[in-house]
């Protein structure tokens, strides 16, 4: 093996999954009408030998890689320009691989794999569209690695958009569906604002900073030669790209309803591929946010308010999708508030446990829900532990990991969100509090969920249809979650806390060492630094947070038996609330969708009118000129002779007047 | 020998003549009057030119209108010639006649 295959591997990364998808497509085209059990094997194949590969090279890349700490260690690959205009506006092909592509890529890749061998199972009902369905995956696996591994931000816009595109084919892929196409459209109109406000911010940057380089970006931002206010505007405008991909506070209502889509989609889409996109593109222009401390107020803050929101709704949702919904739009929150507070690698350290747990957590709905019969209200469901004791285990497991209980990936990486959160020195104390409110929500809905769903009576549904358990899927169902159990378990032990034990952990070390600018300026700028004793208040206060939470469920749901009420009966006002999710999507209607509707039809009004005006219009100069002009043409001979003789006339009176 | 008319009053007859062949032209619907006021017109020119060339003594003029003569000659042939197939076909040498090829 030589060094000099590392670029070849590193841009063949995001390209396995991108042949797939063509091959895939081409199946499709060639087979749809003749759809056959061998081709189906293809599509398959094709599909995850393009991951394995790609992992393959991944961690080829890693091992021939000489070191990724410190200095200049990234690997930047311009293979050529893409297109030159004026200079310096350039646009390369440029490729990176560093710290943070280094943990994302195996992450995409991994989370992945999974969904597609989970798929096979949970599509078998549809085989015939198993080539589409692939062909997108496969997009979409390729879009998130060429955001990840992209080297400027137009190789990065490009991957930006794909995510887009192939999230909107795939959220809409139940073509039959009419919710599943609003849905579909919902999310991708609403990235469409993000993704004004990154094109914004891009060409910010290369306003103040002349190139699109991540390299030369951060060159520009560490010189100091950036107006603070300039900063601020960036800033502000990368973040509303991100909270649309990442579903923050105002645009986060597509996250919901994309649950329309697939299951492992969803899944997917939560914990690899598309919300954490988001997350990735505000840690990689960190330059940017450490000059940016009043923006970087504004994200935390939002992030909170997220959190909070997204959590309140989760706890009254019935239907099982739904709640992980609420609750990712809710971890993302925590994540951004993270990023706000200046603590970049606690948010890269959540994402990263939170995709492991969520995609666990996705997967073993879709599971619940074939078992089920598509059946998603969780009213409808019961008492599944007696029937299947092992993904009632494995959804237990996910579940105490995103409720934060000591020992589990959550846990460490929330813990360190709420020191963050609790440094921070304007306003800590309540965007600290928000967040321990947060982890009590968390941990209260996610037992809610699981006592609900498989805990109790079991509905008269599952005592018919118990015993069809041999058509049921059950190696590509519990293969990937099996899989994604032990990093879900074990993935916070790679960023345990200082405070336990001493001294700054792998991960933490791994990401600080490598950001493009080291934040202890700015962090200190944001954050007190808080002693050892606040430290451990924080981290026993998340912990108890957590407990309280699990334990009221516990004796709501578990020893007094509620269950969720019928969507139309009496609810308290709290309830109500969170059950309508604060009437958000109600007041969206009313301002924004059916105030656009009356401009548009006022303009469409005037369409149908000045349009067909203008066109009847120039019919009618023509006729009324013509009819005019016909008069002439009498038919008597006489009248043409003596046309024709005047002309003479006049022609002669010409020639005698000018010579 | 003098001349008994001067070359104005020529022309101004000649002009006379053009016009009343014009006028029949115009103004009459019998084919056979207007191929008459056509002749009127030719031999107007040709007034014109024999005036001319007397007044300038130049012999060219007269050789014009031997030419003109003989078109017109061959003029009227064809073009009575034309009137006669039309008066078999519409029974009728009146301009008015002739409209077959109109949209009504």
């Amino acid at each position: 093996m030589k060094q000099e295959w590392i670029p070849y591997l590193i841009v063949a990364v995001p390209l396995l999954p991108l042949v797939a998808a063509i091959l895939n497509a081409a199946i499709y085209a060639a087979a749809w009408r003749r759809p056959s059990a061998r081709v189906q094997y293809w599509t398959i194949l094709i599909s995850i030998a393009a991951v394995i590969f790609a992992l393959a090279a991944h961690f080829s890349v890693l091992h021939l890689h000489p070191s990724l700490v410190g200095e200049g260690s990234a690997t930047i690959i311009n293979p050529g320009a893409w297109l030159t205009l004026n200079y310096p506006l350039r646009l390369d092909w440029a490729f990176r691989f560093d710290a943070l592509t280094s943990i994302m890529v195996p992450v995409v890749l991994f989370i992945g794999l999974m969904v597609q061998i989970f798929s096979i199972g949970y599509l078998s009902d549809r085989r015939n569209d198993y080539a589409r369905y692939y062909a997108w995956l496969s997009f979409f696996m390729f879009s998130m690695l060429l955001l990840v591994v992209a080297g400027n931000l137009f190789v990065f816009f490009l991957g930006w958009e794909s995510v887009g595109l192939s999230s909107y084919k795939l959220i809409s892929f139940y073509v039959e569906k009419d919710a599943a196409q609003r849905a579909g459209k919902k999310a991708f109109i609403i990235n469409r604002i993000g993704d004004a406000a990154l094109l914004i911010g891009m060409f910010a940057i290369f306003r103040v900073a002349n190139t699109a380089d991540f390299r030369e970006i951060a060159l520009a931002f560490s010189k100091g030669s950036i107006a603070a206010n300039h900063a601020n505007f960036i800033a502000l405008m990368i973040f509303i790209a991100a909270a649309a991909k990442s579903a923050q506070l105002p645009l986060y209502t597509w996250l919901p309803d994309a649950m329309t889509g697939p299951t492992p989609v969803s899944a997917l889409i939560h914990a690899a591929t598309m919300v954490t996109a988001g997350i990735f593109l505000m840690l990689r222009l960190e330059p940017v946010f450490v000059l940016a401390p009043q923006a970087s107020m504004i994200v935390a803050w939002t992030g909170a308010l997220t959190a909070l929101v997204a959590a309140f709704i989760a706890v009254a949702q019935t239907d099982i999708k739904k709640v992980l919904a609420f609750s990712t739009v809710s971890q993302l929150g925590l994540m951004v508030l993270a990023v706000g507070s200046g603590a970049y690698a606690a948010a890269f350290f959540h994402l990263f446990t939170h995709a492991f747990f969520k995609a666990m957590l996705f997967l073993s709905a879709g599971a619940v829900i074939t078992f089920k019969h598509h059946e998603q209200n969780i009213r409808r469901m019961g008492g599944l532990v007696r029937s299947r004791p092992m993904l009632a285990l494995l959804f237990w497991l996910a579940l105490a990991a995103l409720a934060g209980l000591p020992g589990l990936s959550g846990f460490f990486s929330k813990d360190h969100i709420l020191g963050a959160a609790f440094a921070l020195k304007s306003g800590g104390l309540v965007i600290g509090s928000i967040a321990i409110l947060v982890s009590l929500l968390t941990a209260f809905y996610s037992f809610r969920l699981g006592i609900i769903v498989f805990h109790g009576k079991p509905s008269e549904a599952d005592v018919h249809h118990d015993d069809v358990h041999a058509a049921e899927p059950s190696v590509s169902f519990y293969l990937p979650l099996i899989l994604l159990a032990f990093p879900a378990v074990a993935a916070g032990w790679f960023g345990l806390p200082e405070l336990f034990t001493g001294y700054e952990s792998r991960f933490f070390s791994y990401f600080n060492h490598n950001l493009p600018i080291a934040p202890y300026e700015f962090v200190s700028l944001m954050q007190w630094h808080l002693a050892h004793h606040a430290e451990m208040m924080v981290v026993a206060a998340g912990s108890a947070a957590a407990l309280i939470g699990v334990v009221g469920a516990l004796l709501w749901y578990g020893l007094m038996r509620r269950r969720p009420v019928a969507e139309g009966a009496y609810h308290g006002m709290f309830s109500r609330l969170s059950l309508n999710k604060l009437y958000i999507d109600e007041i969206y209607q009313a301002v924004l969708v059916n105030n656009y509707r009356k401009i548009a039809d006022k303009v469409s009004d005037m369409d149908f009118r000045i349009i067909p005006a203008m066109s009847d219009g120039v019919g009618h100069l023509v006729q009324t000129v013509g009819s005019i002009v016909a008069r002439l043409q009498t038919g008597a001979l006489a009248h043409y002779a003596a046309y024709s003789f005047a002309g003479i006339l006049l022609l002669l009176l010409i020639l005698l007047g000018t010579v | 020998m003098p001349d008994l008319l001067s070359i104005r009053e020529i022309v101004i007859l000649a002009f006379v003549l053009f016009a009343i062949g014009v006028l029949g032209v115009i103004t009459r619907r019998n084919l056979i009057i207007i191929l008459m006021s056509v002749e009127i017109m030719l031999n107007a020119a040709n007034l014109l030119f024999v005036a001319f060339s007397r007044g300038f003594n130049d012999s060219t003029g007269q050789i014009m209108v031997l030419f003109v003569m003989a078109i017109a000659a061959a003029e009227s042939a064809v073009g009575l010639a034309l009137v006669i197939a039309l008066f078999r076909n519409a029974r009728s040498v009146m301009t008015n006649a002739m409209d077959k090829l109109k949209d009504t």
